[in-house]
């Protein structure tokens, strides 16, 4: 026997007794022939143990439902493409246990390809029985989710219990400044509408943990109709001409000639108009300039606020949307908000199937973009990245 | 002509409860008060009100407890009764209507000034 001829066979038994799955087929050949198998994999091919050379790749395991194959053709082609190694993982694979009982396993294929040359001329496919760690990534799944749910649940508890004393606070201070306990002096009545204004600000936050948790829960339904959005607009802007006066500041609404009918639910987007105008505001130094404009672009209704206060820096971006976060500047101490407006606007506008987006620049301003649907037949944006921010 | 209304104040909280009493006594309503739904009726059944504050989240018997059992005296059926609560559930309320419930009110949004209000409306 030649020095070849013993490496050969040594490789040929190292091959048929790996403890992993493996069989070869060739390429060339239109049905992906099993050419080779070995021993772990015949073990693994379960209730009979059928010999699988001469078979197709797809029929490796019996009784190799639809998707299975799909996916595994999938991988095939994209490893004769690209020459390189391609793995399917997590596949679903339902098969009859010794008892006759049907038992579900997972299963990751890995196709390996065999080049002569630099051309693929076969594969080599890895099957792993991953059950088990599948088993247990979904428990840790299972896991974090049930926590995540067992957090909200406590968030809205203590929210809904927080709100009785506040409103006994509520009650008695407003008692006494509304003059029901007798006369109260210039400087009492200043003191007591600082506490009752600062319980009014406790309430409020309270009612904003609980508006984020009911959106949370899932528990938050559009009523979605065709919705003038130009005259929304107009509406929420002149809520807040008082505001804006009081700061100095002007507020200017723009709009292309075009049908401003969206696809929305018109009280719950006000809340977000209003949201994204009043921070544009809050955020602003007295003076500046906002404005508020409504374009169109392919089958969606654009609509843009632009303001020239504080900015965000490039890094904060994509904190912006998160809850509780409040990003600091010089004027986020007197804003004091509680860091919930954009993470509800953002699933309000994500529930219309709509994109926020936000550019800014540090020191120098900002502008928050909401893309809305026109109709309902679109239920999602295309041809936007569905990015919150741009870099 | 409309007599004086007589007012029922249903909360199981203690400091809400005073406070909406004293509110009331304030501005000369006559007023009485229960703890739960099942004090309540018994309540009712003595005084008669004719303007009822009804919390939905209370033990012993809820506000839709008793608005299940509550059968307002024949000489006077025109109760009106306001549903108040720190839970703002829309089954709940809808249930509350529909057992004759006119009015549901935020507990956390009604001021004195306001809760007055809603009273002298209603009379």
């Amino acid at each position: 026997m030649t020095q070849k001829n013993n490496s050969s066979l040594h490789f040929e038994e190292l091959f048929r007794s790996l403890g992993t799955a493996y069989i070869v087929f060739d390429v060339n050949d239109p049905e992906f022939t099993i050419i080779e198998e070995n021993q772990a994999h015949a073990e693994m091919a379960m209730a009979n143990r059928k010999n699988v050379l001469g078979k197709p790749v797809v029929e490796a395991l019996s009784n190799t439902p639809e998707a299975y194959r799909v996916e595994i053709l999938e991988s095939i082609r994209k490893v004769i493409a690209t020459g390189k190694p391609d793995m399917v993982p997590n596949l679903r694979y339902d098969v009859r246990g010794k008892k006759g009982a049907l038992v579900t396993k997972f299963l990751e294929v890995t196709h390996y390809p065999i080049c002569e040359k630099n051309v693929v001329e076969a594969i080599c496919q890895q099957t792993n029985d991953v059950t088990h760690r599948y088993k247990l990534e979904n428990q840790r799944m299972q896991h974090y989710i049930d926590l995540n749910k067992t957090k909200d649940e406590f968030i809205s508890l203590a929210s809904h219990q927080l709100r009785t004393p506040a409103t006994g606070v509520k009650q008695y201070l407003g008692m006494v400044l509304e003059g029901m306990a007798g006369d109260v002096t210039e400087t009492q009545q200043a003191l007591l509408q600082k506490a009752y204004e600062s319980n009014e600000r406790q309430l409020t936050i309270v009612s904003e943990l609980l508006k984020v948790a009911k959106i949370d829960a899932g528990k938050v339904r559009l009523n979605q109709k065709r919705v003038n959005v130009a005259e929304l607009l107009s509406d929420v802007i002149k809520e807040q001409e008082h505001t804006y006066a009081m700061r100095k500041q002007k507020l200017q609404f723009t709009m292309l000639p075009l049908k401003p009918m969206a696809f929305i639910d018109p009280d719950k987007m006000r809340m977000v108009f209003e949201n994204l105008i009043d921070n544009a505001s809050k955020y602003s130094d007295p003076s500046k300039l906002i404005r508020v404009t409504l374009t169109e672009k392919d089958n969606t209704i654009v609509v843009a606020i632009h303001d020239n206060g504080v900015g965000v820096a490039r890094g904060d971006i994509a904190k912006l949307f998160e809850k509780f976060n409040r990003i600091h500047n010089h004027l986020s101490n007197y804003v004091g908000g509680t860091g919930l407006g954009l993470y509800w606007a953002k699933s309000i506008v994500d529930l219309h199937g709509g994109v926020i987006k936000v550019t800014s620049v540090l020191g120098k301003g900002s502008t928050f973009t909401v893309y809305l649907p026109r109709n309902k037949k679109i239920s999602k944006i295309a041809g936007i990245t569905g990015g919150t921010y741009e870099k | 002509m409309k007599s004086k209304p007589i007012i029922l104040v249903v909360e199981d909280d203690l400091t809400l409860n005073e406070a909406y009493k004293t509110i009331l006594e304030i501005a000369h309503y006559e007023v009485h008060t229960a703890y739960n739904g099942e004090e309540a009726l018994r309540v009712a059944e003595l005084y008669v009100p004719t303007i009822i504050f009804l919390d939905l989240r209370m033990p012993v018997m809820d506000g839709i407890g008793f608005l299940e059992k509550y059968q307002p005296k024949q000489d006077h059926p025109d109760v009106r009764i306001v549903v108040f609560s720190n839970y703002d559930m829309q089954a709940e309320v809808d249930r509350a209507y529909e057992l004759g419930a006119e009015r549901y009110v935020l507990k956390a949004m009604a001021s004195p000034k306001e809760l007055l209000k809603i009273v002298k409306d209603l009379s």
